[in-house]
């Protein structure tokens, strides 16, 4: 008899069927349990209109180009949330940061102690020409962050103003800018900057313009 | 944030995006633009939300759906909050509660859909189209114990479908 429990919550039995399984049932406590456990379901299924049930919805499709802007955003309000974090991570003792940039400069870093973890290429996104490579070296106090930036110079888009970047590392507390610049008519330029947060935590470099757009990233 | 939320999103979007869009077209009453954004606002919360994504894909539909139901009634809300002349307009008293059938009725239409055809099939006769075992077996062409026995099956595979989408009976 158990297997009618579904016919008979669904209300397909036959008049006859329906009575004897209901007399079964005041005798069977593991098929009531059955019919109590089904019983709600009925009222579910009430709740599906037609069209979707048949499917009739179903050619409905997410216009062209969505995961694109979606994507889009995405990197826009990643970029935005990092700079509007800044003034809050810098507040904290551990979690700040200190920026020093070396335009150009042909001086060698000083020698450290620690051990040299990466020093890989950034990559660009679509239609950004800069190109950077960054070194991140453990020291005792946390990480050395080194980005040698090259500038295109075949790109005759004229800026009335130099555009501004921003160097973001990804961290376990959240992201954090570790330094500003502006793009400078030179074609290589290097800064250096530094972290509390020890190397192996840093999880992405990031180079975001000023309206938070992410260029240029690295995954580590 | 997690470096890899562009694979992520690229993921949600390729397995959830068009059934999450037919449900916001159904939330916005067809405004394809508020639709839209409605997506897009969801598929972002998705990305900085990974803990929610740990579960199967049903689950994960259940949280896209209700995610996108809470943003409608947020948007009604500010709206009703921001509106000057409280008199000018009648507001839309049964927003919340449409919106929550509505979000009951699309988790169990798409619970339906991890069925086997032949479970779809004769819940759809038994229950849609009101039919009595007899007829559905007719119908599907198929004895009237096959008819009894997939009912049986039937729920209790939409009992663990509904589960899984925290939709309890």
């Amino acid at each position: 008899m158990s297997h009618l429990d579904g016919a008979y919550v669904l209300g397909a039995l036959s008049s006859a069927e329906r009575l004897e399984f209901e007399r079964h049932l005041a005798g069977c406590a593991a098929c009531a349990d059955a019919v109590r456990e089904l019983a709600g379901l009925s009222g579910l299924l009430a709740k599906v209109e037609a069209d979707v049930w048949d499917g009739s919805d179903q050619q409905e499709r997410m216009p062209e180009g969505s995961l694109a802007a979606i994507t889009h955003d995405l990197r826009r309000r990643r970029g935005r949330r990092w700079v509007a974090g800044v003034a809050a991570a810098a507040a904290l003792v551990t979690g700040g940061a200190v920026a020093g940039a070396s335009f150009a400069s042909r001086e060698q870093p000083p020698p450290t102690t620690g051990s040299r973890v990466a020093a890989d290429p950034l990559r660009p996104e679509s239609g950004v020409r800069m190109r950077a490579e960054v070194a991140l070296t453990s020291v005792g106090w946390g990480t050395k962050v080194e980005l040698t930036c090259h500038y295109d110079d075949d790109d005759e888009t004229w800026h009335d103003t130099p555009p501004v970047y921003h160097l973001v590392l990804e961290t376990p507390d959240g992201p954090q800018q570790v330094a500003t610049w502006k793009e400078v008519a030179a074609p290589t330029m290097q800064l250096s900057a530094a972290t509390a947060v020890t190397a192996d935590d840093i999880t992405e470099v990031m180079v975001t313009d000023d309206s938070g757009a992410l260029l240029l990233h690295l995954d580590r | 944030m997690k470096p890899q939320s562009d694979q992520l999103l690229r993921e949600l979007h390729a397995e959830h995006a068009d059934a999450l869009w037919r449900f916001c077209l159904k939330l916005t009453a067809y405004d394809r633009s508020r639709a839209e954004d409605l997506v897009q606002e969801t598929m972002l919360r998705a990305v900085r939300h990974v803990e929610a994504l740990e579960g199967g894909p049903g689950a994960v539909r259940a949280w896209l759906f209700t995610v996108a139901r809470n943003l409608t009634i947020d948007e009604w809300r500010s709206r009703r909050h921001h509106r000057e002349t409280p008199t000018a307009e009648v507001p839309e008293q049964g927003e919340p509660d449409r919106t929550d059938q509505l979000l009951t009725s699309w988790l169990v239409a798409d619970a339906l859909t991890q069925l086997s055809a032949e479970h779809q099939a004769v819940l759809r006769e038994c229950h849609l189209r009101g039919r009595s075992v007899a007829e559905a077996a007719r119908q599907l062409g198929i004895p009237e114990g096959t008819v009894k026995s997939r009912t049986h099956y039937a729920m209790r595979a939409l009992r663990l479908a509904l589960e899984e989408r925290g939709v309890t009976a």
